[in-house]
């Protein structure tokens, strides 16, 4: 029988009360405004809005102070946020190569055009916490000096000149783009479905798939063509006029990887690619994402499938954690009658093995 | 898709040229009012006298513009990811020139000033001021803004040099 | 005077929230209620040459998503400035392509060459809008029945060749693919759903 029941709404609204007393924590501790997430905590805003999927740095940092600093909370929170507003237009493909960066640096070549930047980075500091901080220590002063290249060449561009790495194919202009946001995930996904759902995809998940390529599920061999951050201009095509305006500038992060692939007898030895790209400064899920497009390329260059990583399937269906969170969480919900059932189940097993035995137990009684 | 001319392309009739030309000036118009702060934009209005009356095609909206970007920088098209952006559409009562508005956020109100702005810019009497209040001051301030985190960037820049090894 | 000022397209929605969801419901009700015509009480903007309800219906349903086919009559500048300017939906680039299809019932096209959807996903097959000449014909030719009517309604041809109405009878027999038509005159409406199973004569 089906029991329908209703209840615990006062528990709920309580709960909800409690969360948000919480969420606001020790009252004589100064509120956090979102302008200061949006600024201090600013890598946390630049991962909800890849992941979330929304570019919008106040939104982002709204949705971190409501989820009490839970990222993928926030994401969930920016991704239902995105379902209310109708789509104005679809802008045409930014333009990396014209960033203006902040940060530029390539693992191949130590010399190349426009010289190594290193920008804004983690890297070569020591990972020791910082105690001027805890005591609202002021940041150093920072240095100014010079002027950047007026271009800066993409790295693998240079590769391609020599035909050592295979080319990008743009797709003719009229060509469909898939989007996930408009038509179910089917398979097999093309290229441009592959990059969107790991543009959106839970950045632990990805280094995690990434990492596992360079331990040996699956080869790839790969080198950091490229990684850039910074500002690209966003142009738009406005229906209204009929041609495109440059309406905005969003920060960006691209990694461009090159994998080594062996020739085969009609097709000399050439490096392969891998690409990653993420709003914001999130170098980490830009590489990571650049590894597992180039291992989800594995059928199309030809190569065993053997790893994880290399299952698109297996890779693309499990990459959202909106999605990924809703199905394990929602665990959590009722599922009283399902249980009653199982447990109605395990009992009859039970009693129909103890009924299967009894005769033997009583010959046996009967024996002593 | 509408084909974008280049300005002063050769070989182009008088008239193409001169449609290019505009379309160019409307484009850094438009970029220009869309990056313009809403303080700039509030100020500049209000010192506006008398104001034009003016009624909306397109009441000011929020929504979403998809992002795309491209394989390797340059191959296949996909789409990244979207961002917000709110629009309006308006139309002087005077002359019924049209302005559109298109800016990155959720702002309406700044939506709208860059529309009105883009309308009163293509009336001659209003031209000049949205110049010199608006877009040159706003293209400075962006070029400035560009040159001062180019400077912090490239002091960044790794020198490398070779350490040179005893030879005895 | 630049050249490149536009002139402003024909006007839309008066009141594009409250409108656009008026004109919605009116949908709806009427391919609920297969047949039963519907009157939209309220005006809107519109480029010329066509009825103001399948105006309503265009502002409604098109957006960035559905690609519109406008049929013989119906492609003129003034149309295509007007549908993209307050709906940005792009045209199609050919019938098959359309999600919805704007179309004059003397210069109908064959149904055929109208996407009807797949087995997969029948919500692909084309939406119709189809300004006739009028809904109340004396004569009654053909007989409605399905979902949404009630034993069975006696229709007219509604300006349209019979021949085309017996296209669509045919299309029965591929449900659930298939095409969703609206019929409109002036500010009236019919629904015409793809699970509406027509008959002629004595039937």
């Amino acid at each position: 029988m089906y029991v329908a029941v209703k209840g615990g709404e006062a528990a709920i609204g309580n709960a909800h009360a409690l969360l948000a007393e919480d969420r606001r924590g020790d009252t004589a501790v100064p509120e956090l405004s979102v302008d200061q997430i949006r600024e201090q905590f600013s890598l946390a805003v630049d991962r909800v809005m890849t992941e979330g999927s929304v570019y919008d740095p106040e939104l982002a940092a709204l949705a971190l102070k409501q989820a009490r600093g839970d990222q993928v909370e926030a994401i969930f929170l920016l991704r239902a946020y995105r379902t209310t507003l109708p789509r104005l237009a679809v802008s045409l493909p930014i333009d990396t190569a014209k960033m203006q960066v902040s940060r530029r640096i390539s693992s191949c070549f130590k010399d190349l055009p426009g010289g190594q930047l290193l920008g804004p980075t983690f890297d070569y500091t020591h990972r020791l916490l910082d105690f001027t901080l805890l005591a609202g220590g002021a940041p150093p002063r920072t240095e100014a000096r010079g002027e950047l290249a007026p271009d800066l060449p993409q790295v693998v561009d240079l590769l391609n000149a020599e035909g050592l790495i295979e080319p990008e194919i743009p797709d003719a202009d009229d060509a469909p783009v898939g989007d996930l946001t408009r038509e179910p995930l089917m398979f097999p996904a093309g290229r441009e479905v592959r990059l969107q759902n790991l543009a959106r995809a839970d950045e632990g998940y990805l280094l995690a798939l990434g990492y596992s390529t360079q331990r040996g599920y699956a080869k790839s061999h790969p080198f950091v063509g490229e990684i850039r951050s910074g500002d690209v201009a966003v142009e738009v095509e406005i229906p209204e006029l009929g041609f495109a305006v440059d309406i905005a500038d969003i920060t960006v992060t691209e990694c461009q990887m090159i994998n080594q692939f062996t020739g085969s007898k009609s097709e000399k030895p050439k490096f392969t690619r891998g690409y990653g790209l993420a709003f914001g400064y999130a170098e980490r899920k830009a590489m990571a994402m650049s590894l597992v497009d180039r291992s989800l390329r594995a059928q199309e260059l030809g190569e065993d499938i053997t790893a994880p990583s290399q299952d698109a399937e297996f890779v693309l269906y499990h990459a959202d954690n909106v999605e990924a969170s809703g199905f394990v969480q929602h665990l959590k919900l009722p599922h009283h009658v399902d249980f009653q059932s199982e447990l109605t189940l395990v009992r009859t097993m039970r009693a129909e093995i103890e009924a299967a035995s009894a005769p033997v137990a009583e010959f046996e009684e009967a024996a002593q | 898709m509408t084909p974008k001319p280049t300005p002063g392309q050769t070989g182009a009739s008088p008239a193409a040229a001169s449609l290019a030309a505009d379309q160019a000036a409307r484009q850094r118009r438009l970029s220009l009012l869309a990056r313009a702060e809403r303080e700039t934009l509030e100020a500049a209005w209000n010192r506006l006298e008398p104001k034009p009356a003016f009624r909306r095609l397109k009441q000011p909206e929020t929504g979403l513009v998809m992002v795309r970007a491209r394989a390797g920088g340059n191959g296949q098209r996909f789409n990244m990811g979207e961002m917000t952006v709110t629009r309006c559409v308006l139309a002087l009562d005077e002359g019924g020139e049209m302005g559109v508005g298109y800016v990155a956020g959720r702002d309406r109100r700044r939506a709208e000033l860059a529309a009105l702005f883009d309308a009163l810019a293509q009336q001659p009497r209003h031209a000049a001021m949205v110049e010199a209040e608006l877009l040159a001051p706003t293209q400075e301030s962006a070029a400035a803004a560009r040159q001062a985190r180019a400077a912090k960037v490239a002091a960044t820049k790794v020198d490398f040099f070779t350490l040179v090894r005893g030879e005895d | 005077m630049t050249t490149l000022q536009m002139t402003t397209p024909a006007a839309g929605f008066h009141d594009p929230v409250q409108q656009s969801q008026r004109a919605f419901r009116i949908l709806l009700d009427t391919m609920a209620r297969p047949g039963r015509v519907m009157d939209q009480d309220f005006d809107c903007g519109h480029p010329g040459g066509i009825a103001p309800v399948l105006a309503a219906g265009l502002l409604t349903l098109a957006d960035l998503d559905t690609p519109v086919w406008l049929g013989e009559g119906l492609d003129t500048p003034a149309m295509r400035d007007w549908l993209r300017f307050h709906t940005g939906a792009p045209l199609a680039t050919g019938p098959g392509q359309a999600a919805l299809v704007l179309l004059d019932a003397a210069r109908m096209p064959a149904l055929d060459v109208f996407s009807l959807g797949s087995d997969e996903a029948p919500e692909r097959g084309a939406t119709l809008l189809v300004q006739v000449p009028s809904l109340h014909a004396a004569a009654a030719a053909m007989t409605w029945r399905g979902p949404g009517i009630k034993e069975s309604v006696a229709m007219p041809l509604c300006g349209l060749d019979e021949a085309l109405w017996r296209q669509r009878a045919q299309l029965s027999a591929v449900f659930p693919r298939g095409l969703d038509i609206y019929l409109g005159c002036g500010r009236q409406v019919i629904g015409l759903p793809r699970s509406t199973v027509i008959t002629f004569g004595e039937a």
